[in-house]
Order: structure tokens, then C-alpha cells, then sequence
């Protein structure tokens, strides 16, 4: 039997921000009802209104979006902690939108990790199988070996309470997977750890995808995160609205949405406008020109990653000359301000070896961009 | 720390048997109370508020309660802050010292007033060791702590029985929030004498607030406490309650009713007040 | 220089301490053993158990202690089979259903025993209880409601929801996550509310005197009444036999707090 998560015109309930009736982009995964927010019971919104998707077994898609869209909420519906306000979920084929928790073959794990304090490692992870009847000396064998496999098993006869951030993780995934699920939901699984322990983390979620066949979904705001354990990728804008599940290169590479390019947090943004000439259609903006063929005219927003950028010293191109404000190094890339004789700025991503500092004049060419018309 | 979820949250149904089950005794109760003041039950006369409140004896027990329950209160408070500000660090002493100071917590009042009693009586204890030393010559010299107007010995007695109570909140708001403010109120430059005054002491007061509010309720209304320490005119007020409802006239039953509902509508306010606080803390 | 006035300062408010806290407790001790302590002796001339050994052996004094014990237990059993419940649903709701409820928990212990009483005195006569152990008993439910609903309001506010969701997607159902999860953890406070109701029953005065119409006897009425004979002797074992069992209960809860402190965190 196959395991498949699909998830048909979900409507989540979330206090969220009020949402404009039509929300940007084509290759978003929703339908926006606004007539449908009256029929709500009062001091409810609707969060994610109409997604849709589908996530096979041994898939992790990656939800990335900002604190507050509605990711939690989503999740938790999906294991039946709130109700949905309409829509369909179901697991392998069965309709579980009605079920309570319990049933729905679901596992929904924490930020922090929740382990039973009364219960050792042990019994925290033989819970699953001794609720569902196993002979306890059984379960607590199936336990231990699969703390081994999570490189933990030296833990098992632990208080719960007394491990450190990575082995309360490892102990939560270890319960999780013994309790066989379909789905595995995992909610911000390495927001607030530090980087050693996030590695660590890290490596234990691909870990458990080696032992479990289970369909993951995992929320994050962080794209390393994503980009490290995911197969695919989707966006939250600020609204709910979900961008439809790609492959992480393709996303990073052409994000469906402005919200989606944002929230990837790799690209500059270059305010500017698509002008029709003599039938080709060229984006213009503070720095220059960019050949947009296929554009509608209008105001525009072009996305453009660091190492499609270059700074040249000024007078060495054809495009306006601008003057640098502000450099700042980042771990990748170089952040600059940038300043025309109008006095308009803008602030573009270059390349790490880039030279240009304070105070030089400079002209920008680029690359390669990808076009969102605002209008 | 704590997160209830949707998931959890309960339903109405149970609410209601809650209400029921806490709010019927009390509402049973105080009806009847409301009753007898009326006259409509217990064979009694309907005792009148306006003569009750003209009555002398009834001012003077209020008067005697509330300094009781005050003088208590605060010096119970006092001494509380005082033991948990002296002794609430790690060293051995201070262990032993607050284990010491929460013996009486819970000894029952009436057990409490007692002890008190065979301690400060013109034959108590006290007065022996005074006899003793020659300081009085025999018992009728030495002062009367028991069955005097300042109600010494009661107040003795609550200071005795409520600084433990006292003492432990103190202690605990102390181990949750004492060190971080104080180090915080030190490093922006605060004498110590400074962090007592400005800092600890308000913290402590603010986060104890309720309790105060309840002892003092509590010795408002307790009856084992002047029954042994103070059973002489003027009497506690519910001991004076007690007095008129025993009383063999129908009239004294009336006034008893009429001056519970008194006591109670006084205690209902104190339990606002003590919830309204507790937001507080 | 002020580390030497600190210390002692420390010094004697310690010993002020120790004098103030067991100075009554050895009063009710020495008095309860002294046969014809007169004045002005400091201790007593002869030791004699007798008040102690009558506690026991005296048809009288054994009711009233029989009964305070019955009605100890039983309140702080029924009290906390309902308020635990009561306790949770409240803490679990809205907030102004927090509030009433910690209201009403916290008026049923502030108002005035001897008030509740006279009123409570009526209900029972009409209701053909007056002078039972039942009656008083349902009067005593009263205050020990009141404090265990309080405890229990604490206990649920601060509880983590998360761990019922944990069970719940890890396959637990409604039952047996109170199996598993809830009445382990629950176990620690459900002892120190027992601890608590029985003590406030067995204490309690004004409530047995009024709503049992002197009909009931309990221990603390009858160490009153030694007191009112002038039996000081008598009294001071009653009071000593009241004062016992509940140190002996707290510091029972509190070797339990040393054993399960490491299993909870």
C-alpha cells in the first residue's frame, strides 16, 4: 500500500491579518472564497483557505514562510488538534477529516521537543507501541533498537528530563517513528537550537527518513534548513496562500511568487518599470536597463540573485552611475546601497568578491533576473 | 511556560456542574441566612439593619475584629518579609532556619490559641518566669495578655499561626524573581539598602497581595481564635454571633442573621478584591 | 564590620525564631504531662500520661476522635474526586470562567465559618440532618471545596496541553491518555490535596459546633470543652493530638516531594 497525504481545498482557521480578495501569481495552490469568511463562528479567520497538495511516502516537503502566516495552524490541523473549517484530508486513500488525533496514522512533533517526564527514554519511546497493546517487555525492545538506529540508544534507561537539546530531538523522532505513522508533521523542528545541535538535528531527520517510509511535512523559516532536508519545497505568503510544491533548486532558482522570492531571503528586489520600444519590451530601473521580452508594460519588480549581479567601476558601461552609501558583508554575498544623482537608492546583492566600498562610483549589469509586475 | 491548547479546552457542561456544586452550598447557605434575617424561618423576629447598626455592641466587636485581623495581618506580613529576607540564601543556617519557622503551618487555630494561652494567662508561663524573676509578685501583677482591649494574646496567636503561611509565598516569589531583579537593580547602580527598598520589597508585597487579603479574612472570621483568647466583652464579632443566636429571645436571632449577612457581604468584597489582585501578582 | 553586625543580627533573630516557633508546642507538651502544676513552678513536678492514655480509653474522647478522623477522610476524598475535575475544566476555559470560578472557590473559604454556619444550621434542621455526622460533614465539604478547588485551578493553569497532544497523534485515545499521561502526573498533587482537605476538616470548630448542634463530637470541640473546665491538662493533650497528626501529614508530603522531584521535573 502506498502512502500518500492529500490534502483537497483545506481551509484552516487561524487569527490571521485581512486578506485581499485576489493574491499575486498564477501558480499559486489556492482558490480565495471571501464569501466564505461571513459563515465563520465569530473571532475566527480563515488562514490558509482552498490548499491542495500531495505528499507521497518518503517526500519531506519543506513549508517556508514567516512567523504568524499560518503554518503551525496548518500542520495542526492536518493531525486533528483544531478543526478544519472545510476540506478533505486524506491518508493512503482514507478519508480522516473526521477522526480525532488518535486515528489519523498523523504524528505531529513539537518545536520543543514534548517527552513525558514521568517515563524514561525508554518508555517515552515504547509509548506508541504500549498504546496500542504490545506486551511491554516487546515494546520496550523495539524501543531501544530504534534509539540505536537514532544514534541515541545509549540513552534508553534516562529520565526524559535529563538530556540535552539534540537528544531530546533524536528521543522525540525515535518515539515518533515507532509509532509507524503515515504522515509525519514536524513543526519548526530546528528554530531554536544553535548551529552545532541544528546540524546535529539535521542529520538525525535524514536519519529517520532512512528508517521510516513516511510522508513529512516539515514547517520552517529558515531556507538552509529547507534546502538540507527537503525534496520539495512550497511557500506561506503572509495571507496563507500556498505556492504549489516544486523541487528546491527549481524554487530557489524561479520562485513562482514575489512573496515566495522574498521569503527565500536570497534575492535583492529592484524597483523599476517595463517599457514597450519599438516592440521589445525592456525593464528599466535605477542602475540600467534589462531586456524583459514578453512583459507586459507597467511597474515591475525584478529579483535578482547575488552572483547574477556585477559591480563594475563607473565608466566603464552604458548604464547611470551610482555611488555606494553602504557596504555590508554577509556570509555569501555583499550587501550595497546604492545612490543615482536623484538621490534615489536601491540595495542590490553582489558577488563576495566584489571591491566596490564607501563612497565609489559605480555601474550595475545584470545577468539574469526574474520579472513580478505589481500592478 | 504554559500552553493549553484548542485541543484541550474543555467543554461548558462540566462548568456547570462546578458552579452548582461550589456556588449551591454557599448560595443555600447565605439564603437562609437572608431568610432568618427576615424572620421568614427559625422562629425568629426579623432583626432590623438600622438597629443593628445603631447598636453599640456590634460597633464596638467590629471595631475589636478588624484590629485584630489588622494588627495580625501586618505584623504576620512583617514578620514573614523579615524571615525570608534574612534567611532566604543557601547557607546552612537559612535552611534550618525556614524549616524552624514553618513548624506552625499546620497546627489547627484552636490548637494554636491553646498554646498561646498557657503561655501569656496571668498563670501562664510568661508570668511564672516574670514571678520569677521578681518582676511581679504574683499572678493578678502581671499584665493581662489574655482578656485585655488590645487582644494581645489573639493577635499573638495569628502572627504565630499565619507568619508560616506567609513565609512560604514570600520564599517562593523570592526564588523566582529575587536574584534577577536584584542583580539587575545592582548593575544600574542601587546601594543594597536601595534594591530592599525600591525593588525587593515592592516585588515581594505586590506578588503577596492576596494572600494578605485572605488572612486577614480569615482571622476576620475565625471564631476558635477569640473563643479561647478573648471571650470577654467586647466580643469578636463572631463570637457576637454567635452570643445572639444562642441568645433565648427571638429578636437577638433576628440581629445574629443580620449581622452574618454583614460579615459575609464583607467577606464576598474581600474575595474580589483578592481575585482583582491576583491579576496583579 | 557590617559582616559581623549581619551575623549577629542573624544569630539572634534565629534564636527568636526558634524560641517563637516551638516555645507554644513545648507549652502544650509540658502542660499535657503535668498532674498539679502550680504556680509559679517553671516545669512541671510530676510526669503523668494519663491525659494522653484517655484519648484512647475514654468512650468519649475516642467518639470524638474516631469521628474526626471519619469526617477528615471522607471530606478530603469526596472534596477532591469533585474538585479536580472542576478544577481542570476551569482552568482549561475561558478567562472570565477562570475567575467566577476562583471567586466562588475563594469565597467559600473567606466567608466566615461561624456566618456559613448559622445559615448552614438552618438548611439542615429543615432538611431533618441537624445533629448528624452527615450534616456536619456536608458542611465541612464547604471550605474544603473551596481550598481544593483553588489548588487544582493551579495546578491545571499551569499545566502543558502539549503533552495530551503528543499522546494523542502518538495513537492515545481520550481514556487512556488519563491512564497514561494525565493521572501519573497527577498523582504528586492529588496527594497534597488530599493532605490539605483532610487538615481543613479536621480543624475545623465553628461549622461541627453550629451545624452539629453539640450532638457531634469532634476533637477539637471536646479539647475546647477540657479548656472550659478548666482541665488544662486534658486540653493541652487534645490540642497536642490535633497538632500531631497534621505535622505529621505535611512532612509525609514533603518526603514524597524529596522521592517523585526527581521523576517530575
Amino acid at each position: 500500500m502506498t502512502i500518500t497525504l492529500d490534502v483537497r481545498d483545506l481551509w484552516v482557521l487561524f487569527a490571521g491579518p485581512p486578506r485581499p480578495s485576489v493574491i499575486d501569481g498564477s501558480r499559486t495552490a489556492l482558490l480565495v472564497e471571501p464569501s466564505m469568511e461571513a459563515s465563520l463562528p465569530a473571532g475566527h479567520r480563515i488562514g490558509l483557505p482552498g490548499v491542495t497538495f500531495t505528499v507521497n511516502g518518503g517526500e519531506c516537503l519543506a513549508v517556508l514562510g514567516t512567523s504568524g502566516a499560518g503554518k503551525s495552524s496548518l500542520l495542526r490541523t492536518l493531525a486533528g488538534l483544531q478543526p478544519a473549517a472545510r476540506g478533505t484530508v486524506l491518508v493512503s486513500g482514507r478519508e480522516v477529516t473526521a477522526l480525532p488525533p488518535e486515528r489519523r496514522g498523523i504524528v505531529y512533533l513539537h518545536q520543543e521537543p514534548v517527552l513525558f517526564p514521568h517515563l524514561t527514554v525508554m518508555d517515552n519511546v515504547a509509548f506508541p507501541l504500549t498504546v496500542r497493546g504490545m506486551p511491554k517487555r516487546e515494546a520496550q525492545r523495539r524501543a531501544v533498537e530504534m534509539l540505536r538506529r537514532l544514534r541515541v540508544g545509549e540513552l534508553a534507561v534516562n529520565a526524559a528530563t535529563a538530556l540535552s537539546g539534540g537528544q531530546r530531538h533524536r528521543v522525540a523522532l525515535a518515539r515518533a517513528l515507532c509509532a509507524d505513522p503515515a504522515v509525519l508533521l514536524l513543526d519548526e523542528p530546528l528554530s531554536s537550537l544553535d548551529p552545532a545541535v541544528r546540524r546535529d538535528v539535521r542529520t538525525a531527520l535524514l536519519q529517520a527518513r532512512e528508517v521510516s517510509g513516511a510522508a513529512t511535512i516539515l514547517v520552517t523559516h529558515d531556507l538552509d534548513d529547507a534546502m538540507a532536508v527537503a525534496t520539495h519545497v512550497s511557500t506561506i505568503g503572509r495571507y496563507g496562500e500556498l505556492s504549489v510544491p516544486t523541487a528546491p533548486a527549481e524554487l530557489l532558482h524561479a520562485p513562482p511568487t514575489l512573496t515566495a522570492a522574498q521569503l527565500l531571503g536570497v534575492y535583492a528586489e529592484l524597483a523599476g518599470v517595463v517599457e514597450q520600444e519599438a516592440g521589445r519590451s525592456r525593464f528599466r530601473w535605477l542602475g540600467g536597463v534589462i531586456d524583459a521580452s514578453g512583459l507586459e508594460p507597467g511597474p515591475t519588480i525584478a529579483c535578482v540573485r547575488s552572483h547574477e549581479l556585477e559591480v563594475h567601476t563607473a565608466g566603464t558601461q552604458a548604464s547611470p552611475v551610482l555611488s555606494v552609501m553602504a557596504r555590508r558583508d554577509a556570509a555569501h554575498e555583499v550587501l550595497l546601497d546604492l545612490r543615482d544623482a536623484a538621490g534615489a537608492t536601491v540595495t542590490v546583492r553582489a558577488p563576495s568578491h566584489t571591491r566596490a566600498t564607501l563612497g565609489d562610483a559605480v555601474q550595475v549589469v545584470v545577468r539574469h533576473a526574474r520579472f513580478f509586475p505589481t500592478h | 511556560m504554559n500552553t493549553t491548547s484548542s485541543f484541550v479546552r474543555t467543554r461548558a457542561v462540566p462548568l456547570l456542574l462546578a458552579g452548582a456544586l461550589l456556588g449551591a452550598p454557599i448560595a443555600v447557605g447565605v439564603g437562609y441566612l437572608v431568610a432568618g434575617a427576615l424572620g421568614l424561618v427559625g422562629n425568629t423576629t426579623p432583626g432590623g439593619l438600622s438597629r443593628v447598626l445603631a447598636d453599640g455592641a456590634v460597633l464596638r466587636s467590629a471595631v475589636l475584629s478588624l484590629w485584630i485581623a489588622s494588627v495580625g495581618t501586618l505584623l504576620a506580613t512583617g514578620g514573614a518579609l523579615a524571615v525570608a529576607l534574612l534567611f532566604g540564601g543557601d547557607r546552612r543556617l537559612d535552611g534550618v532556619a525556614r524549616r524552624i519557622a514553618t513548624l506552625p503551618l499546620p497546627v489547627p487555630t484552636v490548637a494554636a490559641a491553646i498554646a498561646v494561652l498557657l503561655l501569656l494567662s496571668q498563670s501562664g508561663w510568661l508570668s511564672r518566669v516574670a514571678t520569677r524573676l521578681t518582676l511581679v509578685s504574683g499572678p493578678s501583677e502581671f499584665p493581662a495578655l489574655v482578656y485585655d482591649p488590645f487582644a494581645i494574646s489573639v493577635i499573638t496567636a495569628v502572627v504565630w499561626k499565619e507568619l508560616p503561611f506567609l513565609l512560604l509565598l514570600a520564599l517562593s516569589l523570592l526564588s523566582l524573581r529575587g536574584a534577577s531583579l536584584k542583580d539587575a537593580a545592582r548593575t544600574l547602580g542601587a546601594t543594597r539598602w536601595q534594591v530592599l527598598r525600591r525593588v525587593t520589597l515592592p516585588m515581594l508585597l505586590r506578588g503577596m497581595w492576596p494572600s494578605i487579603i485572605a488572612v486577614f479574612v480569615f482571622v476576620l472570621g475565625s471564631l476558635e481564635l477569640p473563643l479561647v483568647l478573648a471571650p470577654s466583652a467586647p466580643l469578636a464579632l463572631p463570637m457576637l454571633i454567635q452570643e445572639r443566636r444562642q441568645a433565648l429571645d427571638m429578636a437577638s436571632h433576628g440581629e445574629a442573621y443580620v449581622i452574618a449577612l454583614l460579615a459575609t457581604v464583607l467577606a464576598l468584597l474581600a474575595a474580589v478584591a483578592h481575585e482583582w489582585r491576583r491579576d496583579d501578582a | 564590620m557590617t559582616v559581623d553586625r549581619g551575623s549577629l543580627a542573624r544569630t539572634l533573630a534565629f534564636i527568636a525564631l526558634l524560641l517563637f516557633a516551638t516555645a507554644p508546642l513545648l507549652m502544650l507538651v509540658a502542660t499535657s504531662l503535668a498532674r498539679g502544676w502550680f504556680y509559679p513552678a517553671l516545669s512541671p513536678t510530676t510526669i503523668d500520661t494519663s491525659a494522653w492514655r484517655e484519648l484512647f480509653t475514654d468512650a468519649g474522647r475516642r467518639d470524638a476522635l474516631v469521628n474526626s478522623v471519619v469526617l477528615g477522610v471522607c471530606t478530603a476524598l469526596v472534596a477532591t474526586m469533585v474538585a479536580l475535575p472542576l478544577g481542570r475544566a476551569a482552568a482549561l476555559s475561558t478567562r472570565a470562567v477562570r475567575r467566577s470560578v476562583a471567586l466562588l472557590a475563594f469565597a467559600a473559604v473567606a466567608l466566615p465559618p461561624v456566618a456559613l454556619g448559622i445559615g448552614l444550621q438552618l438548611t439542615v434542621l429543615t432538611l431533618g440532618l441537624g445533629g448528624s455526622l452527615f450534616g456536619v460533614f456536608l458542611a465541612h465539604l464547604v471550605p474544603t471545596l473551596g481550598y481544593l478547588t483553588l489548588v487544582f485551578l493551579g495546578v491545571f493553569t499551569r499545566w502543558d496541553g502539549r503533552l495530551e497532544e503528543s499522546a494523542a497523534t502518538l495513537g492515545a485515545n481520550g481514556f487512556t491518555r488519563w491512564r497514561l499521561v494525565l493521572l501519573p502526573l497527577l498523582r504528586r498533587p492529588i496527594v497534597d490535596a488530599m493532605a490539605l482537605g483532610f487538615l481543613v476538616s479536621w480543624a475545623q470548630v465553628a461549622l461541627t459546633l453550629l451545624v452539629g448542634g453539640g450532638a457531634v463530637r469532634t476533637l477539637p470541640l471536646d479539647v475546647l470543652a477540657m479548656l472550659q473546665a478548666g482541665q488544662d491538662q486534658r486540653a493541652a493533650a487534645g490540642a497536642l493530638a490535633l497538632a500531631i497528626p497534621a505535622l505529621l501529614v505535611l512532612g509525609a508530603s514533603r518526603v514524597a516531594a524529596r522521592n517523585t522531584s526527581a521523576v517530575v521535573a
